[in-house]
């Protein structure tokens, strides 16, 4: 709260600015004179709002309309959509741009749907085993469809397998020459050995196992001799014995060096009598199988490794599974059947014919371009080609991929990514934890699968500038710009076919129909939303948003149709939700804690209006500035830009203050003015130089003396030669101030001055245009400052006249008198005093 | 033919061959179906450390390669470890076990040793090594000899077991042959299906196989072969191939030892030879020369 000391300095200011109170007298806001004696006429309740044109469209409600798709008032992007999508070359891909809201993917995913159906149907990929370097899986084509076909052919024939070769390793041929081969080798160790028992059994020894081998003993009726027998034996028969057993044991010695081999040969010839057995199934049902895929030679080729690698690994279908688990299981990931099966990357099987339309709303990395899945096997990561999952691009492939440009940069890695599989034009899916090292178990390197997807991205403007900026990449991988206008002239027809896709929306949402005057005051929201009168917003989400609450508030209320005061309804709760700020704002206003005058005037201050946008709410704020003036050397001092507050453009917009007081006054002496120019009770930055014009007038009233009305607001920023410029948000700032008057109690000469070229941009709130029927409130479109000071002075601004000075009494000639006399102060200070320096 | 339980009280396994790890968990499930208490037997046989006295003696060594002396204290030494690892193995294996189980190591001559302990209700298993060497060493061949001599019945399991799964099969010499009721006893323990060959073609089992059907419950196959047909070859004959049966019961003395052991041998899978009636023997006494070289254990509950 301002204090009574501050207060009362402040009454003291306004009475010692007062100088001729008589002469500034409030008028009337009808009207004001200009120094050239023209009027400057408050705008006219029709100029405030355009109403809504339905002549062209006959109907009572939206049910009656009919719907409208795709790509509605946007020629331009229309026909870059159409050329980045016909167009077959690399690097012509999409980059779709506009403003948030304008629901572009949904537009553009209409268009490419229509289109995706006419184009074929792209092929359908597999993944199968390397049998020569199984780390790196082969990756075949095949004609759309045809995929799951071959997987199935391929599960059936390791299933017929799996019932084929356990049956006929079981037959009674297998078990006779199996058995032959083994009792073969048995008879020949079986022999050998047993030669050497009886070899040795004839000279009395034994063969013996001890602890850590074997051992031969002399021996007598099959038990070794004691050592205190054979001690006792003649010293001829103890060295014949032992010559014996030395025989014996290079034998025994032979025999075991021969098992090894033996057993080798053994392995051998089963493992041969294994092929030729599994031979005459696999050969069997390997044809069944090849006989569906005989135009497909990749897939020929790769049932003949399969035949190869089945009749030399035969043994997995026949060692029987002791643990008993279900059969189904030997299917699983990591299974020894895993290499004989076929995993599905991509399919168009059970989808409709055409070309895919793919949106990836997360596209990180693995989402993208697909990732390696691993299980635990015995508490180790494996893998295998069955766990290569397809990303988006492998589904989108052969048609389009619809991405959000912001996701795809936030997602670690995916940008790059992108390009770099734009750039090969292939799809390598890539292990990314092994890179970074997160993980260094043994992984895949599949085989890329060739690209031939558009890829479009969305983003907003600044987006796409920023990366035209920073990446040069993008240029080259996304030639094609579709910038979507957000908005449309606002012409009968346009309004007609917004009426339509309005009544599209309604009806996609399943809300009810709106009627005719509903339809009219949601097509002035969209120009409202348009920031002009006479143009549409295309922004369509935000229109939906409307709709939707509008829905709610006819079902409340038990109507099945939603009228102009649902919608009404909807808009206001819209505001009043998100207009907590700005009701907190006006309050401290209202209660004088912002020091905000609506009557009587004051020398050097001014209402500017501010524009304020949080959270998609925006809203105008009054905001008093002042100036101080005193003789100087010819500066105009930004306050706010000295505290750092204040922006590039707002700063720019002070100087040219300078320059147009430099260009208007006095122009036979050196400025010798020191202005100081600030937003009051402003603590946070201060940007834009829509006050620019405001700011001019209260550094003209200071320098004049003259004081300002404080029942007037202003915006609109200033050139060098006085001419007030457009700002944007015209609506907010005007009803922001009427708020403030109103609150306070309309006394009929309260306005705002606009600058002139933004009455087009007029669309106000009802209230607002209401009490400027009744001549409560009035604004006024003003071209140039001398409009604006005789608005806001009383007094005419005054022209030059053949002698080259402004009018007696006139305010510029106030203006120059004033900084004349601040010369002439200054030139006093300049002369030398004893020789020394004046203080510039 | 009235149907009675077995006979069997004990099951007796032999763990001084390096075949004992693949015949212990058999070993536990025929205890286990039979609800027989399990004696493990570790016989040294004395004349290993007979062989270690003479100056020359020494060994083949498969792993360590070559020819070593054999050293009596090293050798001591790796027999006592080959108990304690034996009983290890064996009590660990015996864990779960209902009935009563006892581990003995016995140092003696196999026969002898063997003699004294095997009784009339005893199964003996006798596993055959895998090793081919093994197979023609002096201990495999007195055990298995002491094992048919003895009064129980032996269990010879092959080197290699096809299957641990499938029915009982029972070779029966005659309407009245001991193999029918042991198999049929073993089957309805297991829930097996028990599978009765005919090895003669005067046997004429029919009427029998009803009866023990009707008195146990049990599913029984009737195969009729004649000799010449179920033995015409080496490889045993085809017919039996779709059998898939998971053991064999044969009686003593219907056909040769040889023959048996060819059975095993030919079927990978184990066989009981049950002791015809009138060969059942009272249980011997113990040898004298048989001695504990561990202290025998009290019958355990596990």
């Amino acid at each position: 709260m301002p204090t009574d000391a501050s207060m009362t300095s402040a009454d003291k200011r306004r009475g010692a600015n007062l100088k001729s109170p008589e002469r500034v007298g409030v008028h009337h806001v009808d009207a004001a004179l200009t120094a050239a004696g023209t009027v400057v006429q408050p705008l006219s309740a029709d100029q405030l709002y355009r109403t809504t044109d339905l002549s062209e469209l006959k109907f009572a409600t939206t049910a009656e309309l009919q719907p409208i798709e795709g790509l509605v008032g946007q020629t331009r992007a229309s026909e870059a959509i159409r050329f980045g999508t016909q167009v077959d070359k690399a690097g012509f891909n999409l980059f779709v741009i506009g403003r948030h809201g304008a629901r572009m993917q949904d537009a553009v995913k209409g268009v490419l749907t229509e289109r995706a159906r006419a184009k074929p149907s792209p092929s359908d990929w597999v993944y199968v085993n390397n049998f020569a370097t199984a780390d790196r899986p082969i990756a075949i084509e095949l004609p759309a469809g045809r995929a799951r076909k071959f997987q199935d052919a391929m599960h059936k024939l390791i299933d017929d397998l799996k019932a084929a070769l356990p049956a006929l390793f079981q037959s009674e041929d297998y078990h006779t020459r199996r058995g032959a081969i083994d009792e073969s080798f048995q008879k020949k160790q079986g022999e050998a050995l047993s030669a050497l028992r009886d070899k040795a059994a004839e000279q009395g020894v034994v063969i013996l196992r001890t602890p850590l081998g074997f051992a031969l003993a002399p021996a007598r009726n099959g038990q070794v001799v004691p050592p205190d027998e054979f001690n006792s034996w003649p010293e001829a028969k103890r060295r014949e014995t032992q010559a014996v057993i030395q025989a014996l044991e290079k034998d025994l010695e032979r025999i075991i060096h021969q098992i090894p081999q033996w057993e080798t040969q053994r392995r051998d010839e089963i493992r041969q009598l294994n092929r030729d057995t599994a031979k005459y199934a696999v050969d069997e049902l390997v044809e069944e199988t090849k006989a569906a895929f005989n135009d497909l030679p990749r897939v020929i080729q790769h049932i003949e490794t399969v035949r190869t690698d089945l009749v030399e690994n035969v043994a997995i279908f026949v060692v029987k599974n002791e643990e008993g688990e279900e059969e189904t299981s030997d299917f699983r990931p990591g299974s020894p059947f895993d290499r004989y099966e076929v995993n599905v990357l991509v399919t168009q099987d059970g989808k409709e014919p055409g070309a895919p339309v793919v949106e990836e709303l997360h596209p990180a990395l693995v989402n993208l371009i697909g990732r390696i899945e691993y299980v635990s096997r015995h508490g180790v990561l494996v893998t295998n080609f069955r766990l290569i999952k397809a990303g988006t691009i492998h589904r989108a492939n052969g048609g389009y991929l619809l991405l959000d440009a912001r996701s795809v940069l936030l997602e670690p890695f995916s940008w790059t990514a992108l390009k770099r599989t734009l750039r090969r034009g292939e799809i390598a899916i890539e292990d990314i934890a092994r890179f970074i090292g997160l993980t260094s178990t043994v992984s895949l390197e599949p085989d890329p699968i060739p690209l031939k997807v558009k890829i479009i991205l969305f983003g907003d403007r600044l987006l796409y500038f920023l990366l035209a900026a920073i990446d040069p990449e993008l240029a080259e991988h996304f030639k094609v710009l579709a910038d979507f206008e957000d908005d449309v002239e606002r012409t009968p027809q346009n309004e007609a076919i917004l009426a339509r896709l309005v009544a599209t929306l309604a009806r996609r949402d399943e809300l009810n129909a709106l009627d005719r005057d509903a339809i009219a005051l949601v097509l002035e929201y969209a120009a409202r939303l348009a920031d002009h009168a006479g143009k549409l917003s295309l922004l369509v989400e935000q229109l939906r948003e409307v709709l939707i609450e509008a829905d709610y508030c006819a079902r409340e209320a038990k109507r099945s149709v939603i009228s102009r005061a649902d919608v009404d309804r909807a808009l206001t709760s819209r505001i009043r939700r998100a207009a907590r700020l700005r009701d907190r704002m006006q309050e401290a206003i209202l209660e004088k804690v912002a020091l905000v005058d609506t009557d009587g005037a004051h020398v050097g201050q001014i209402n500017s209006l501010s524009f304020i946008e949080l959270g998609g709410f925006a809203f105008g704020r009054p905001t008093r500035i002042t100036c101080q003036v005193r003789p100087g050397s010819g500066k105009v001092v930004d306050i706010e830009r000295e505290a750092k507050l204040g922006g590039p453009v707002h700063s720019k917009g002070v100087l040219i203050l300078s320059g147009f007081l430099a260009g208007r006054y006095a122009l036979d002496t050196p400025m010798s003015l020191l202005a100081s120019l600030v937003f009051e009770q402003s603590y946070a930055g201060v940007e834009g130089d829509s006050a620019s014009s405001a700011e001019l007038f209260a550094l003209l009233s200071a320098l004049a003396e003259v004081p300002l009305r404080q029942d007037l607001a202003v915006t609109g920023s200033v050139n060098q030669h006085g001419e007030v410029q457009a700002i944007g948000g015209v609506n907010e700032k005007i009803e922001g101030f009427f708020d403030i008057c109103q609150a306070r109690g309309l006394t009929g000469t309260q306005g705002v001055l606009i600058p002139q070229a933004n009455v087009q941009h007029l669309m106000l709130r009802k209230d607002v245009i209401e009490a400027c029927a009744a001549g409560r409130f009035a604004i006024y479109p003003i071209a140039s400052i001398n409009e604006g000071i005789a608005l806001l002075t009383g007094l005419p601004a005054g022209e030059r006249g053949a002698d080259g000075t402004y009018p007696p009494d006139s305010f510029n000639r106030r203006v120059e008198d004033r900084l004349r006399s601040f010369a002439s102060i200054r030139r006093s200070f300049g002369r030398p005093v004893g020789g020394g320096l004046s203080d510039s | 033919m009235t149907m009675g339980p077995h006979r069997f009280k004990r099951l007796v396994l032999g763990l001084q061959s390096s075949a004992q790890s693949r015949s212990m968990p058999l070993a536990v499930e025929l205890a286990n179906l039979l609800r027989l208490d399990l004696l493990g037997l570790f016989l040294e046989d004395t004349s290993l450390r007979d062989l270690a006295r003479m100056p020359f003696a020494r060994e083949f060594r498969s792993l360590g390669g070559g020819w070593h002396p054999i050293d009596l204290d090293r050798l001591s030494q790796d027999l006592d470890f080959a108990v304690r690892s034996a009983e290890r193995i064996f009590t660990d294996a015996m864990k779960g076990l209902p009935t009563k189980w006892q581990f003995e190591a016995i140092r003696g001559p196999t026969p002898e040793t063997m003699a004294s302990i095997l009784r009339t209700d005893d199964i003996v298993m006798v596993s055959e090594p895998l090793s081919p060497v093994e197979r023609a060493t002096q201990q495999f061949a007195s055990l298995t000899e002491a094992a048919f001599r003895s009064a129980a019945a032996v269990m010879l399991v092959p080197a290699r077991i096809a299957r641990g799964t499938g029915p009982i099969m029972a070779v029966a010499a005659a309407s009245d042959d001991p193999s029918i009721q042991a198999a049929a006893s073993i089957a309805m323990a297991a829930g097996a299906e028990l599978v009765i060959v005919e090895a003669r073609e005067s046997v004429a089992l029919d009427s029998h196989i009803q009866k023990l059907a009707s008195e146990t419950g049990l599913t029984i196959r009737h195969v009729a072969l004649g000799e010449s047909l179920l033995f015409g070859s080496a490889t045993f004959s085809p017919t039996f191939h779709e059998l898939h049966e998971r053991l064999v019961v044969m009686t003593r003395g219907v056909f040769e030892d040889a023959v048996t052991l060819t059975i095993a041998s030919a079927r990978r899978v184990p066989v009981l030879i049950v002791e015809p009636p009138e060969t059942i023997r009272a249980p011997r006494e113990t040898s004298p020369e048989a001695s504990l070289t561990a202290d025998v254990d009290e019958p355990k509950q596990a």
